[in-house]
């Protein structure tokens, strides 16, 4: 392999990630206790460099490392969208983790590490610098969920979550190795040459392409492989769910596409009833689930798994529009849960832990703002018009009927509106009865901030949604 | 110059401005949307505006003709109306809610395809179900409840409607569908006469209404039945279904207003029973139907915002809205009393009052279609009408018996907007000529012929007879047997019609009606559909929810919580998933 400066060039904002946590995690030594938020916002000022660098590189897109890295509008996308994630989960972090009294240094460095993982997976050419980033990207997470080391809960949570973890990481790197015994590579754009050339499939070759689906359908919580999700989300600190739910998801969604849209595209025919299955499963056991749920955070986590289902349906349109619309709805889904969590996290204050659902009863009368925030965030998340959620479910849905899948099309769209019950049960709480407590919110001005994003990109993705939809047709991979 | 507003974006962005003014600014504010609005209206000409492509399809927020600009102007000036009576209304949530309900119904009117209709459709569902919960009580926070569900539902049959339409047609525009017969075309029908109030599909608006804030009621006694309506003619025109369905729709809504005590669950029959006219006309298709239909909801919704601000006013002084509980309050609301009257006396269709000049239309329709039964049954409800609307609400509220209440006159914002709707009233009802110049198709027809007059006020009349000898016999419990008794009643009524037009041909048809072979079987079929509704409809709805409710309490149950059964699931996925695979090839 030839060395040359072009490799470091892309791989610029990855090196700039990495070598920053480092230097973060020597400049803490030097920290007295009080300072020890500089971390905080040094960490901040990372993701807004490794952004200016990423957006400075974009333009031609470049294949690098021996094929094994690539930049282009795809990965930039979602490295964007990993961008804000973690900018969001960091500003809402600040002041929870006080509250939470687990103030490291550490807690923010992981955090820069699951992000570099992340974009190594979004730029991941390749079957193994995929395996790497996801890999890079789950050992920090896997900390960060068990954080609270004195809370019993984050204990199980960090522990069930490494454990399987471990155990789909086993499937998905046998998968793997029986597709590089079966084709010479593990190059995806080799692969899918040589798929294609073949007449016959063999089925090794999907025997393999179920174990790629388990490991990645794993990392989005895709049913049946989903049970770590509401363990995980329940235990983690709140602000280490959102950003677990909202980044780690869209980079195994990044990954999942490039693998089986590009890849193993010339097999398509061989995995389309598999997704279709899987995704159904997902969203009815997702969106069912949930109506029973007392905790707000497990709420959330099957409502997530029901969003991975919905986001699964955009593989079987497949196509641009297919590819576009998962992409679409993974940036919305960041804003609407960003937000709703970053919620969540400003109830947790002295007394009130602000998980349960009915915690939050007659909210509306006492913290109107907050209130109508969560309004907005819920109505998003249950898909109701004009917000961004509608977009996102709206896209999707016309991708499928587009290509014929009227069936999935309704069985989403009654899914949507079972759930659409649970969103709507808590915004009846807040607004229809009296509060049975007093309400002490943990508000900050980072919290603000962050929730004013979060709550700007639900509207503004919600009202002219064209110039999103247009965005995100022009960095399709092809 | 602009070259077109969108009257309902107003009202929406209009809404987010609310809470950022206080006290008199707002009032003000809040009367001065609506005002521009109207405006808007008067100002606007045919064309098409504000359209654009998304996802490679045609949007239109703006397709103006005749029948939009006429349904608009009702919109706008009972927003305005409406506005005026609740102007003392401290809390803004409702304001809003109201702003972007009634905004999303102009959005509904000047919509130009599904999509936009389909957008439009759920903010009104959702805007309006506010107006119920925002009463506060338990009571209309579970009705809300329920009506929001029951839309939702009907929102997802429109929904499946629309994208099996669009795969047919390739088409999102909306317009007259083809009737076919395909599933396509009964998923929309179905949405769209949910929102009608349709029986069997009718059980949510006598439930919901009752409950809604006293101001909430009004604005919905206006917008989504009446959209409802807009939409059928857009879409539905000559539609034979609909006749019938609007004739026993009618029938059925004035049985049951007879048997209520709860005021505004009276008055919320009697929209169902008025809007079957208009759902008639729909179904008739004529162009004199279709005027009748259109004019018919235009002065509907200034009669009946009237009679619900008359009956809101008495539950907002007194908190009752029982008859039975009321009494003698014309003593201390006559001013009330007299309004409420003359939008009685409008929706009885009584000479000189806004109804006369539109329902007359549509009966007259129904006559040149050649159709006797459906104009004689219609003719049949507006006695029933007269009779609980304008004779029993006013005798058992403000006078009867003394409840002894001491009520006031309420606030004089809520005076003004009631006069201003019973103003529109009589001015209608006097000189129908501006109305008849903005319905969408020419208008041949002269409301005051000597034939019109004297036949309704006939009818009137001896129904009026028939309350007050009915009243001596019956005092104690007045409304338990109303039911046969009230058949009777009605056969002399009928034979003042009939008299006056060919005896010899309706001779056998009459005698059938007095034996009851028509009527009785009619009421028979009514309380059915009242039990489907009640238990099968509103059954399934809620049986549904359990059933998902308890599946997923099983499911909930794998969730055990350890380990080695999450690895095992996982596992056992992937060797299911293997298995299948495995037969399949």
């Amino acid at each position: 392999m030839k060395f040359d400066m072009i490799n470091i060039y892309a791989s610029l904002p990855e090196i700039i990630v990495i070598v920053s946590a480092c230097a973060l995690l020597i400049i803490d030594l030097f920290l007295k206790k009080e300072q020890k938020r500089l971390v905080a916002y040094l960490s901040l000022a990372v993701v807004i460099i490794a952004a200016g660098e990423t957006w400075r590189i974009a333009g031609n897109p470049l294949l690098v490392f021996d094929k094994m890295f690539i930049v282009d509008n795809y990965a930039i996308f979602f490295k964007m969208l990993f961008y804000l994630a973690t900018f969001l989960a960091i500003l809402l972090s600040i002041n929870y983790i006080k509250i939470e009294e687990i103030e490291h240094s550490e807690y923010y460095i992981l955090m820069l590490f699951a992000l570099s993982g992340m974009m190594l997976m979004a730029s991941g050419a390749d079957l193994l610098t995929i395996y790497l980033g996801l890999e890079l990207m789950a050992l920090p997470i896997y900390m960060l969920v068990g954080f609270m080391k004195k809370d019993i809960k984050s204990n199980e949570a960090s522990m069930k979550y490494i454990v399987l973890g471990a155990l789909s990481s086993g499937i998905l790197l046998y998968g793997i190795s029986l597709i590089y015994g079966l084709t010479g590579t593990t190059q995806l754009s080799e692969l899918a040459a040589v798929l294609k050339k073949q007449t016959d499939i063999d089925s090794a070759v999907i025997l393999s392409t179920i174990f790629l689906v388990a490991g990645f359908g794993f990392k989005v919580a895709a049913v049946p492989f989903h049970m770590w999700a509401p363990d995980a989300y329940e235990g983690a600190p709140t602000s280490i769910t959102a950003f677990m739910s909202v980044g780690s998801k869209a980079a195994a969604f990044a990954v999942f596409l490039r693998v089986l849209l590009d890849a193993l595209s010339p097999v398509s025919l061989n995995w389309i009833a598999l997704i279709s299955a899987i995704s159904v499963v997902t969203m009815i056991l997702g969106s069912v689930v949930a109506l029973v749920q007392t905790n707000i955070k497990r709420m959330l986590a099957y409502s997530s798994i029901g969003h991975a289902g919905y986001a699964l349906l955009g593989f079987v349109a497949g196509g641009s529009d297919g590819i576009a619309s998962v992409m679409l709805y993974m940036l919305i889904y960041a804003f609407m849960n960003m937000g709703i969590f970053g919620a969540i996290i400003i109830m947790r204050k002295g007394g009130i832990v602000g998980d349960n659902i009915e915690d939050y009863t007659g909210l509306a009368k006492v913290h109107r703002g907050i209130a109508l925030l969560m309004l907005i965030f819920l109505f998003s998340l249950a898909g109701i018009p004009p917000t961004a959620g509608f977009v996102g479910k709206f896209y999707i849905f016309m991708a499928l009927i587009h290509k014929g899948f009227i069936a999935l099309a309704v069985i989403a769209a009654l899914t949507a509106a079972i759930s659409a019950y649970f969103y709507i049960r808590i915004i009846m709480l807040m607004y229809m009865k009296e509060p049975l407590h007093k309400f002490d919110l943990a508000q900050t001005p980072a919290t603000r901030i962050a929730l004013a994003i979060a709550a700007a990109g639900t509207i503004i993705i919600g009202i002219l949604p064209a110039w999103f939809i247009e965005l995100v047709q022009k960095a399709v991979f092809s | 110059m602009i070259e077109w507003f969108h009257p309902g974006i107003l009202f929406i962005f209009g809404a987010i401005l609310i809470p950022f003014f206080k006290g008199k600014a707002r009032q003000i504010y809040i009367i001065l949307i609506p005002a521009l609005a109207i405006f808007a209206v008067a100002s606007m000409s045919d064309g098409q505006y504000w359209s654009f492509t998304l996802l490679g399809r045609e949007i239109i927020l703006g397709k103006v003709d005749k029948l939009s600009i006429c349904f608009a102007y009702v919109f706008t000036i009972m927003a305005f109306i409406g506005m005026v009576y609740a102007l003392h209304i401290e809390k803004i949530g409702e304001h809003i809610a109201a702003y972007l309900y009634v905004g999303s119904s102009l959005g509904v009117v000047f919509a130009g395809d599904y999509f936009t209709i389909f957008i439009f459709w759920e903010i009104m569902a959702f805007a309006s179900a506010y107006l119920v919960f925002a009463r506060g009580e338990k009571k209309s926070i579970d009705a809300g409840f329920r009506y929001l569900m029951i839309h939702i539902a009907g929102g997802l049959f429109l929904l499946g409607g629309i994208i099996l339409h669009y795969m047919d047609t390739g088409s999102l525009l909306f317009g007259p569908i083809e009737k076919d017969g395909s599933l396509a075309f009964y998923l929309i029908l179905i949405g769209f006469i949910l929102n009608a109030a349709v029986p069997p599909l009718n059980a949510w608006l006598p439930d919901a209404y009752p409950e809604a804030t006293v101001t909430g009621a009004v604005f919905m006694s206006a917008y989504t039945t009446k959209t409802a309506i807009y939409v059928l003619i857009r879409a539905f025109p000559d539609t034979e279904l609909l006749v019938w369905m609007g004739t026993f729709m009618a029938l059925y809504g004035v049985f049951y207003a007879t048997l209520q005590d709860n005021m505004r669950r009276l008055l919320a029959y009697h929209i169902i029973s008025q809007v079957g006219y208009m759902v008639a006309g729909v179904g008739l298709g004529t162009h004199l139907a279709l005027n009748g239909s259109v004019s018919h909801a235009f002065t509907h919704i200034i009669y009946k915002g009237l009679l619900f601000m008359g009956a809101g006013s008495v539950v907002y002084m007194t908190g009752k809205q029982r008859l039975s509980e009321l009494g003698g309050l014309h003593k201390t609301m006559p001013i009330t009393m007299v309004l409420y009257v003359i939008a009685g006396l409008s929706i009885s269709a009584f000479p000189l009052f806004s109804g006369f000049v539109s329902k007359s239309m549509i009966v007259a329709a129904a006559n040149h279609d050649h159709r006797a039964i459906i104009s004689l049954l219609l003719v049949l409800v507006s006695a029933g009408t007269f009779l609980s609307t304008t004779l029993k609400i006013p005798y058992y509220a403000f006078y009867g018996k003394d409840s002894g209440i001491k009520a006031k006159e309420p606030p004089i914002n809520m005076l003004i907007g009631m006069g201003i709707a019973a103003f529109l009233c009589i001015a209608i009802g006097i000189f129908p000529g501006p109305l008849y110049s903005i319905l969408p198709y020419p208008v041949d027809f002269e409301p005051y012929t000597g034939d019109h007059v004297t036949g309704s006020l006939g009818i009137l009349m001896f129904t009026a007879l028939g309350f007050f000898l009915f009243l001596k016999k019956l005092k104690p419990e007045p409304y338990m047997t109303i039911d046969t008794d009230w058949f009777y009643r009605k056969g002399t009524g009928i034979f003042m019609r009939i008299a006056k037009g060919p005896i010899v041909i309706y001779e056998n048809f009459v005698s059938n009606l007095s034996n009851t072979a028509v009527l009785n079987p009619l009421y028979v079929l009514a309380d059915i559909c009242h039990k489907i509704d009640k238990h099968i409809v509103d059954g399934a709805v809620n049986g549904i929810a359990n059933l998902i409710l308890y599946i997923g309490g099983i499911v909930r149950k794998a969730q055990t919580g350890l380990l080695p059964h999450y690895a095992a699931g996982i596992v056992l996925g992937i060797l299911i998933i293997i298995t299948v695979y495995t037969m399949i090839m």
